[in-house]
């Protein structure tokens, strides 16, 4: 199912909003800047996720300054892990923050993952408390 | 900026000159990406060559106790719809205050993972990127 989730978000953003993916290969300063407004339009209405580690539960409920990446695609912990590629691997991500791109005023993407399977964006001045949709962490279950 | 963040500016601008040296270029970071800060470098060819540095804060024995960053270095390579990844070390440990005095032993290690990479052929892409097709464009064809 999470193949399925991926693919559909490709879908939508590719066939459907004709916003290109990002190559793998592509560095950071060569991805599109967008607004946050046109993310949520490319991704029509839908959120961005940031997988947590337990121990940095409330950690950005004031928000971030850091520069984040982000996905719109749900996954399990252990699919997080896979398809995002992520560091660490034996440390599930067993929370997430749901965010607002319409709230964020600077993002960068997509890009596919490298060396991962996944689809995401950069935000590169992390993001307000605004953006917390939900204004806290979610647990995955 | 905490001195965490000033660390990663500054092991960005040691490291860039240790990949510069082999041909590799700076693709990003350091950018959290899902609790583990990471910066990536990677070099264009027959098969596109990465060498990913992460830092992950590990939980603290005590309330009081430092913290403490772990390290892993991954290595990877792609070509089409084909790659490999692995985690070539992951046995640094440094406090936040040790930060500013990596070890000469840490930077071998990261020019051992150019090695590794280096010697990376096509025929060690022995995973495959997922998804290959959408669906609209798997039933065009």
């Amino acid at each position: 199912m999470t193949w399925l989730a991926t693919v559909l978000d490709q879908e939508m953003l590719e066939t459907i909003r004709k916003v290109s993916i990002a190559d793998r290969s592509t560095p950071d300063a060569a991805l599109p800047i967008k607004t946050g407004t046109d993310v949520a339009t490319e991704l029509g209405g839908r959120y961005l996720l940031r997988y947590v580690l337990k121990d940095q539960v409330g950690t950005f409920m004031g928000g971030s300054t850091r520069s984040h990446w982000v996905t719109p695609t749900p996954y399990t912990s252990r699919d997080a892990t896979a398809f995002l590629a992520l560091p660490a691997p034996n440390r599930l991500r067993r929370f997430v923050m749901v965010l607002n791109p319409a709230e964020i005023p600077r993002i960068l993407g997509p890009r596919w993952v490298r060396l991962g399977q996944g689809i995401e964006y950069l935000l590169p001045n992390g993001f307000p408390t605004t953006a917390l949709v939900s204004g806290w962490e979610l647990e995955l279950r | 900026m905490s001195p965490r963040d000033e660390f990663f500016e500054s092991f960005r601008d040691l490291l860039s000159k240790e990949f510069h040296a082999r041909g590799f270029a700076f693709l990003g970071g350091p950018s959290d990406r899902h609790g583990a800060w990471e910066l990536s470098f990677g070099r264009t060819g027959v098969i596109n060559l990465y060498v990913i540095i992460a830092g992950i804060p590990r939980r603290r024995q005590t309330n009081t106790g430092p913290e403490v960053i772990t390290f892993e270095i991954v290595v990877g390579a792609d070509h089409e719809d084909r790659f490999t990844r692995r985690i070539v070390d992951r046995g640094f440990d440094f406090t936040e205050n040790q930060l500013q005095f990596v070890s000469g032993s840490f930077l071998r290690a990261v020019s051992e993972a150019m090695n590794i990479a280096e010697r990376l052929t096509i025929d060690d892409l022995t995973d495959r990127y997922l998804p290959p097709h959408s669906p609209t464009r798997s039933t065009r064809q």
